[in-house]
């Protein structure tokens, strides 16, 4: 791999993990989509075109300037709480059972929140960036950007989405953290928080039940435990290689929302230890070269740039990971790539593009 | 440009490696859970996968309807409504716990353990029943509140109902729900927990028929059983009508005489064995028996002291009491033991051994032939004439007849009844049988015990000259697209031999006790129609005392069985009325009531139903 070229290995693992997205959703999807819509390719034809624009976003990321992009970063962060705030408006918002997440835009809805995350990342590679020497100082170099973080996330926690808002909070913190910030500073707002959180979990039965539901499913087989018992089901079917690709039983409706957060169970199940291992090397893969681009990276921003898009994809994939093996209660989280849903996979495919971009400036 | 200084090149690396290790303990966590879920725990979760199915629904098959013998339908079916609940609907528990007891009735604290334990075992969606089987008020007030209380819910199956409630009880019988042993029984027919059968009478005789073949619907579900689609229908087929021989004004006019006495009637052509009408008393409500609502009173009924459960009409036991003397009058006239010419004076007494046996009527009849001993019902005569048949010939005549026999009719349960003969007695109870005990049976008291049915089909035998019918009910079975699929001819369950000059005397003798002076049937006459028949006390205490001094539960039995026309009969009815004393008097103006409406039917007098 040579520096300072267009990383093609990046790029074609990227391109991979899209094409075998659209496969997988089709494989999951398709019995599911004949049920409901007549058309078993229904979630297929609409991952291609969420794929297609992806592709274009993906190279557009790679070779935009980078220098205009960055001066976009707060007419984007500002669109973005917009969006947020729009979703509650009746009419535009799309509300789906009783979340306000979606904006609906013709023939698709798009999820706000997602593109939150990117527009947070692009404006704590710029602060840290410009406020290198303040870092340390708690009110100029920590506050600031901790306040546009909870604003952002308590609009996502309304909506509500609280495993959303959770996301993003961790992805804001590890990225200040990246961007040169005091690990003092962060440890103690993760301490703050903490409680908040676990008030948040309290308050809300359907919360406390989820998190009961994950401490122990099989009580709560019927009720909110059933999506990871299905879950383990269908990992715990797959065996070493797998049942066979197409050949899920759980997808058969066992698995609610196979296609989406429980894709890596069906992957599990169908592809078996293979599979689901092979999905995670790939992302990892992907990280591995994302830090690296940072590590190597020029600039300030650009390093927090690129390490910050890495992060969103890896904690991602990992969070998915954990929900799918029952380690976190379940909370609406897709995997990048394989899963189906326009706007992550155009926010993930922006961040690969963003550190495509940065890689191909590493010696410039 | 803002560019790293060298110190912050190093902090920078050395985080994104404290991150990389991060990442990769939690990656190498992850695989190891995997790793456990995938290949360690893989037969059990493979299991369980394959238990992931199809559900089936079932659907309920609509019973086949009883049609009386012009096609009125005496059994038909009817809507049962539940009421149901769906815990996932449940906006406010607390709300709904209160609506729900002050419309229908339902205890908070009831409802809440219900509710509670139907959760411990189902998912929010599947429904609760909260009334198995509501009134029509209730269903009204749940329907009108839907909008405020969408999680209740009507659902409809179809239950049996009979529009004459009480009035075809004993002869239709009822339905109810399967029994443990009855499943076992009927399973390889398809049946299953929580069909509806035929507990007694038609309904259990042609259960099989009636019953139909249950549906079912085939519904893809997830984990949890929430229903995601209809992969397949089979609906149910509805069961095969029957027709039967009752005749429905006949009936009801005879529910209302017999409604609050104790006892039975029939009513059976003679020629045929078609049973026009019958019944047994006291009866019951037979929708009780299939209506969850009414289970209480259905278990006060199987508990009442006066059984009404019990078909008295085929498994009542009694002393046919002065009836039967035809029968011993049969035997001497058959075998020629008797000239019927020849008399006998009658003093109310007669001395047998050492003992006098008394007459009924304390002065005596004064001279009797058969003719007259027959109308007046004369004890005396009979005892004289018994002794001198003998109980072996009285015993073979009475069976001939069909006592101590089954009838063969459809409804279920029949009793054989008993018919005493001297070897019985030394065999069963060690004694010699005695001439006194020769008398006894001959004026139908002792031993003896018949049913109303065998009594009224002995009596066919006079009507027909020694030829008694298979009495039935059922006369056609009808699919439900309206095919007859089979039909019953009549036929000749026994043939007794009986001369026709003997026939004729017999004849003589039961026309004579409805219409000569002193005629014991003398309330059995008719102005319309000529009756004949026999009256019979059957006694349940020996007692020389006036009938209104003896508490009526130890009072005679009246019985009466009649024909008519007398010239060539169309029609035999048996009435017995428990403890009802003699039974010219109480079971006679029955049986001539019956009989008249039945005339009054046929010659298209009597249209009205109730």
């Amino acid at each position: 791999m040579k520096e300072g070229r267009f990383d093609f290995f990046y790029f074609g693992l990227v391109v991979a993990l899209m094409c075998a997205g659209v496969v997988i959703v089709y494989s999951i999807s398709f019995v599911y989509a004949h049920e409901k819509f007549n058309d078993p390719t229904f979630f297929m034809k609409r991952q291609m075109i969420y794929m297609g624009i992806s592709y274009a976003v993906l190279l557009g990321a790679a070779f935009f300037p980078l220098k205009l992009f960055r001066r976009m970063t707060f007419p984007f962060l500002f669109s973005v709480v917009l969006l947020l705030i729009l979703v509650f408006v009746p009419g535009v918002g799309h509300k789906i059972k009783g979340v306000h997440r979606w904006i609906h835009l013709g023939y698709f809805n798009i999820q706000p929140s997602e593109f939150a995350k990117l527009a947070v990342v692009m404006y704590l590679a710029d602060f840290t960036a410009r406020k290198a020497e303040h870092l340390s100082d708690w009110k100029k170099g920590f506050l600031p950007p901790v306040a546009v973080i909870a604003f952002i996330c308590t609009l996502v926690v309304i909506e509500p989405d609280f495993g959303g808002a959770a996301t993003l909070f961790v992805i804001g913190l590890l990225t200040l953290y990246i961007g040169g910030s005091k690990l003092l500073h962060n440890a103690m707002l993760f301490l703050v928080t903490l409680p908040l959180a676990v008030l948040l979990v309290f308050l809300e039965p359907y919360r406390m039940q989820r998190v009961l539901s994950f401490l122990d499913p099989w009580r709560f087989f019927s009720g909110p435990g059933f999506q990871t018992v299905q879950s383990f089901l269908a990992l715990g079917s797959g065996g070493l290689i797998g049942v066979g690709l197409g050949n899920s039983r759980q997808k058969l409706f066992y698995l609610p929302e196979a296609h989406t957060d429980f894709v890596l169970a069906v992957v599990g199940e169908e592809l078996g230890f293979a599979g689901f291992t092979g999905a995670l090397l790939a992302v990892l893969m992907l990280s591995y070269l994302g830090y690296r681009t940072a590590w190597k990276a020029k600039t300030h921003y650009e390093k927090v740039l690129a390490g910050g898009m890495t992060t969103i994809i890896l904690l991602q994939a990992l969070l998915n990971a954990c929900v799918v093996l029952g380690l976190l209660p379940p909370k609406g989280m897709p995997f990048p790539f394989l899963s189906y849903g326009g706007s992550f996979l155009l926010v993930c495919a922006l961040a690969c593009g963003l550190v495509l971009n940065v890689s191909r400036r590493v010696q410039e | 440009m803002e560019l790293y200084s060298s110190g912050d090149i190093l902090l920078f690396r050395r985080r994104i490696i404290y991150l990389t290790v991060l990442v990769f303990c939690v990656f190498a966590g992850v695989t190891f859970r995997f790793f456990y879920l995938q290949i360690i725990q893989n037969p059990r979760f493979k299991a369980l996968s394959e238990e992931n199915r199809i559900k089936t629904k079932r659907l309920f098959p609509i019973r086949g309807l009883i049609y009386d013998r012009h096609l009125r339908p005496i059994a038909d079916n009817q809507p049962l409504y539940k009421v149901l609940i769906r815990p996932e609907y449940i906006k406010n528990e607390k709300e709904t716990a209160l609506w729900l007891e002050k419309n229908l009735n339902i205890s908070q604290k009831d409802f809440e353990t219900k509710l509670t334990n139907h959760l411990k075992v189902n998912p929010p969606f599947v429904p609760l029943v909260l009334l198995e089987d509501a009134t029509f008020d209730q269903v009204s007030r749940v329907e009108t509140s839907k909008f405020a209380h969408p999680e209740l819910e009507v659902a409809v199956v179809p239950v049996r109902h009979y529009p004459y409630s009480s009035a075809f009880a004993h002869v239709l019988g009822y339905v109810g729900e399967i029994t443990h042993d009855e499943l076992k029984l009927y399973k390889r027919y398809g049946y299953r927990i929580g069909d509806f059968v035929g507990k007694a009478g038609i309904e259990l005789a042609f259960e099989k028929n009636l019953h139909g073949r249950e549906g079912a619907l085939f519904v893809e579900i997830d984990a949890t059983g929430r229903e995601l689609r209809v992969v397949k229908e089979i609906p149910p087929v509805q069961g095969d009508s029957v027709i039967t021989t009752l005749d429905l004004q006949l009936q009801l006019y005879a529910d209302k005489l017999m409604k609050s006495k104790s006892g039975a009637f029939v009513v059976i052509n003679p020629h045929s064995g078609e049973i026009l009408a019958a019944g047994s008393y006291p009866s019951f409500d037979s929708n009780i028996p299939a209506r969850p609502r009414l289970r209480r009173q259905w278990l006060k009924l199987s508990r009442s002291p006066l059984h009404p459960l019990l078909n008295r009409l085929i498994q009542g036991l009694y002393a046919p009491g002065s009836t039967f003397k035809p029968v011993v009058a049969l035997a001497g006239l058959a075998e020629k033991i008797i000239d019927p010419q020849e008399t006998l004076v009658c003093r109310g007494r007669y001395r047998i051994v050492r003992r006098w046996f008394r007459d009924w009527k304390r002065w005596g009849h004064g001279t009797v032939d058969m003719i007259r001993a027959l109308a007046v019902s004369c004890d005396v005569y009979f005892y004289h004439l018994g002794l001198l048949v003998g109980p072996w010939e009285i015993f073979k005549y009475a069976k001939l007849l069909g006592f101590g026999e089954t009838t063969g009719i459809e409804i279920p349960g029949e009793k054989t009844g008993f018919v005493p003969s001297p070897s019985w007695k030394e065999k069963v109870i060690g004694e010699g049988w005695t001439a006194g005990e020769t008398a006894v049976l001959s004026i139908g008291q002792g031993y003896i015990l018949v049913t109303p049915l065998q009594m009224a089909l002995a009596y066919a035998a006079l009507v027909t000259g020694g030829h008694i019918p298979h009495p039935y009910i059922v006369s056609d079975i009808i699919s439900p697209d309206g095919k007859k699929i089979w039909h019953r001819e009549p036929e000749i369950l026994r043939d007794v031999n009986i001369q026709p000059d003997a026939l004729e005397i017999l004849k003589e003798g039961l026309f004579e006790a409805v219409n000569a002076r002193n005629g014991t049937g003398i309330r059995a006459r008719s102005r319309i129609i000529h009756i004949a028949g026999k009256t019979g006390t059957a006694q349940v205490i020996a007692s020389q005392k006036d009938e209104k001094e003896i508490p009526e539960h130890l009072r005679d039995h009246a019985w009466f069985i009649g024909m008519a026309p007398a010239e060539d009969p169309e029609i035999v009815v048996a009435v017995i009325v428990e403890h009802g004393g003699s039974g010219g008097k109480t079971a006679a103006p029955i049986a001539r009531a019956i009989i008249e409406k039945y005339f009054s039917i046929r010659s298209g007098e009597s249209t009205d139903v109730f």
